[in-house]
């Protein structure tokens, strides 16, 4: 056995202690921990739990992310509340499950008055949901289940006696239906109430040598790389245990639970005769292929709608709100008090620009997160993962990888949220790091540009061809980063409990939605407005002595932003496309991809055409400029520029929802990376191709 | 036999778990152990299998599944909407469903 001196669970304590500070008249006076398998509704109880007052954060060194937060349990009392990632077992196999399992570690090995487990117990898969809170049992804690999905065990005729299967298991059991709200104040009357001696050892005897003793760290299990191999967790390895004879030994203590969990099935008379359920009636047509995939391309389909054409307009309304009359009442405002021009042109280019995009990316994402939900809480997620797992085991990804990585060519930011759904962290990051290279709708309108001016009676299939080489990409990338920062993260075949189909509910959905909107906001929205004012202040910083800092009147190339991109664009000549108007393109494609074609036009002196395909004079700019730089192969440098503008990063929300996922680090590393390719990529196409032309 | 290959509607015994420890334990985790009974359910999407145990419902990759020896236990009449009913015909062999 190994161990390690410093994981996530004592930041998990450190943070959960720190959560919603503004929500706390009283300190939180006991930490409950909420454990439970993979879809058994434990977020959703934690919402219902906690409202607002939550956070996420990322575990230290880790890419494993927790929810914290505060449980109003009595008016006059509060809990510190952690959901901790859903695991099978306290022996874990991956970094989610050792944060889990390292949480309820430090817990046991220091409990305050009070300090409880709340184990969540599926009623249609009980046996598996037992094993889990016999091994918490074990370590001593006390442990309260909360008892889910029971209507749904009811529906197929196997229903669980609540109080019968708090007698042969030895601790209180609430019966609770988070999706409706139901038994929340029940679960908080228990933890209360509960003084953890009551139900002590009356199943699971946890003073046996033989209990389990959750161990900081993770078993070395042979076949399975260590949970933290391919992570930078630090693993001191313990030369008195051999990981054979201990991964053995946890084997043959999994049996005796499970046959444990088989005598409290038998005693509380679950039924186990075979019966088709409503989900495995359902689940006869849609694992199907012939009904299973039309079905599952309809819904990839309607999501890929929703993201696009339906949030469209609605995105268009918030930002010509913005940018029409709350600009124009801001603007009247400060020219009431006189303010110096510099100050409007901050505070309506720079500040509400940003708010701006904030606001209006909020309802795609009210979008993207309710149809999460729909598929997550229905249980049709899991059945994804059946459906598209050989897809994607063939680049190494988990089988719902396929949604975000469609959803992404509507949209790059919902495709980032939606990476959510992937419970391995690694399979999470690795996803979140592909998403961006899904060629989204803003970049279309750069191709369209291009295609038409370059290619013109091929534009069609030039605009094709760079979908074809989004994809090329994604999987070149996917190959490369298996093969190197993630060559230790290997794929394990598909074994997943399915979940039973279960209709979602308003109220759950509605506050999952609302909570997660509110974290996009607060996290994404700060890095969006610091980037928003920071393009302002390059646009406003003269450079030529003639004009005032903040001139509204002063020409691109005047600006600090002109000289930026005048020094940018000799790097791009090895790519045949080096010049100033096509470097500031790109610098305004970072903020949004929707840019280009409008810095193109300004930078030139010239109107955006309303139709990229009809570039009238803007047509003749970009011909001249691109043959110019390009020694007289114009084509050639336009789909350098294209692939370019396809592989670096989408825009800076991305940017932002990255950072909000995976972290600072991770996100400058994605970021980087993508312009590193995207120049490698737009070099290699205009290099070899001029070897050909 | 194992899980992959036997026949979907039957019942049938595990009769042991093959595979690294790490994999035969979160096998008995999710209580596939030796004497536990169980019953294919479903194939499809590149022999991907839906097995029945206890109240569960579990999805595997045949590479997974391929690792579970089992036996059959005894004929089962598994309700018409769980395998297609060409599946259940007595003359015919027991066909795994399409697309594989």
């Amino acid at each position: 056995m190994t161990c390690h001196d410093d994981s996530g669970s004592t930041a998990v304590r450190a943070a959960s202690g720190s959560a919603a500070p503004s929500a706390l008249a009283l300190a939180p006076e006991r930490t409950v921990l909420l454990v439970g398998r993979p879809n058994v509704g434990k977020s959703t109880l934690f919402n219902l739990l906690t409202g607002a007052h939550q956070k996420t954060m990322n575990v230290p060194r880790t890419t494993v992310s927790i929810e914290v937060g505060t449980w109003n349990i009595s008016d006059d009392s509060r809990t510190r509340i952690t959901d901790l990632p859903g695991t099978y077992s306290l022996i874990p196999q991956s970094p989610d499950e050792e944060v889990t399992a390292n949480a309820v570690a430090d817990l046991a090995a220091a409990p305050g008055p009070g300090d409880v487990v709340i184990v969540v117990l599926d009623a249609t898969a009980l046996a598996s949901s037992l094993y889990l809170f016999a091994q918490v049992k074990q370590s001593g804690l006390p442990v309260i289940a909360a008892l889910t999905m029971n209507d749904l065990a009811d529906s197929a005729s196997a229903p669980v006696d609540a109080a019968a299967l708090s007698h042969a298991i030895g601790a209180p059991v609430v019966s609770i239906n988070p999706r409706r709200g139901v038994g929340a104040s029940e679960l908080a009357a228990t933890v209360l109430a509960f003084d953890g001696t009551a139900f002590d050892g009356t199943v699971v005897d946890s003073t046996s040598t033989d209990s389990i003793t959750p161990q900081r760290g993770a078993i070395l299990l042979p076949g399975l790389p260590s949970p933290a191999s391919s992570l930078p967790l630090e693993m001191d390895p313990d030369p008195e245990t051999d990981p054979d004879t201990a991964a053995e030994a946890e084997l043959a203590r999994a049996h005796e639970l499970f046959a444990w969990v088989r005598e409290v099935l038998a005693e509380i008379g679950t039924s186990t005769e075979p019966r088709a359920t409503p989900s495995d009636k359902l689940d006869a047509a849609l694992l199907r292929p012939i009904v299973g995939i039309p079905v599952f391309l309809a819904i990839l389909w309607a999501t890929f709608q929703l993201t696009t054409t339906i949030s469209g307009p609605i995105q268009d309304w918030f930002e010509g709100l913005i940018t029409g009359p709350v600009t124009g009442w801001f603007s009247s405002f400060l020219g009431a008090l006189h303010a110096p021009s510099w100050l409007e042109s901050l505070t309506v280019n720079g500040l509400l620009a940003g708010v701006g995009t904030v606001v209006s990316f909020l309802p795609l994402m009210v979008i993207i997160f309710t149809m999460i939900f729909i598929l997550e809480d229905s249980g049709y997620l899991a059945r994804v993962a059946v459906m598209a797992d050989r897809a994607m085991q063939s680049i190494g990804l988990d089988g719902r990888a396929v949604l975000p990585l469609v959803i992404g060519f509507g949209c790059n930011i919902p495709a980032l949220s939606a990476t959510k759904t992937i419970p391995d962290s690694r399979q999470r990051l690795l996803t979140g790091l592909l998403v961006p290279y899904s060629s989204c709708t803003a970049r279309l309108v750069i191709y369209l540009l291009l295609a038409s001016v370059f290619f013109p009676g091929h534009a069609g299939t030039v605009v094709f061809a760079m979908y074809v080489v989004s994809v090329v990409v994604i999987v070149g990338v996917a190959f490369a980063l298996r093969k190197t920062v993630f060559r230790g993260v290997i794929r394990e075949p598909l074994v997943i409990v399915l979940p039973a189909y279960q209709a979602p509910r308003f109220g759950a959905l509605a506050r999952a939605v609302a909570l997660r909107c509110s974290g996009f906001a607060k996290r994404a929205g700060v890095v969006i407005l610091g980037l928003s004012m920071a393009v302002w202040v390059l646009m406003a910083v003269p450079i030529d002595g003639k004009h005032a800092f903040g001139d509204t009147e002063m020409p691109v190339q005047s600006s600090l932003f002109g000289a930026a991109a005048d020094g940018v664009s000799p790097v791009f000549a090895p790519a045949g496309f080096d010049d100033w108007h096509v470097a500031a393109s790109l610098i305004t494609g970072f903020v949004a991809k929707e840019a280009v074609v409008g810095t193109l036009a300004t930078t030139y002196g010239l109107d955006e055409p309303s139709d990229p395909s009809l570039a009238g004079d803007l047509s003749g700019r970009l011909r001249e400029t691109f043959t110019e730089t390009s020694g007289g192969q114009p084509g050639l440098a336009a789909i350098a520029f294209m692939v370019f503008c396809l592989a670096y990063t989408p825009c800076l929300v991305t940017v932002a929802e990255q950072k909000r996922l995976f972290g600072g680090k991770i996100t400058a590393a994605s970021v980087s990376g993508s312009i590193i390719l995207a120049w490698v990529l737009a070099v290699a196409i205009f290099q070899i191709g001029g070897l050909f032309a | 036999m194992n899980l992959a290959n036997c026949p979907l509607g039957t019942l049938v015994v595990i009769t042991g778990v093959n595979g690294s420890v790490a994999e035969r334990l979160r096998f008995a985790e999710l209580g596939l152990s030796p004497g536990s009974t169980a019953a294919a359910l479903l194939s499809g999407f590149g022999k991907r299998r839906v097995i029945r145990l206890g109240t569960q419902r579990i999805a595997f990759a045949p590479q997974a599944a391929g690792k579970i020896s089992v036996e059959l236990v005894e004929p089962e009449t598994v309700e018409s909407a769980m395998v297609p009913a060409a599946a259940r015909m007595p003359a015919a062999p027991v066909p795994v469903l399409a697309g594989h």
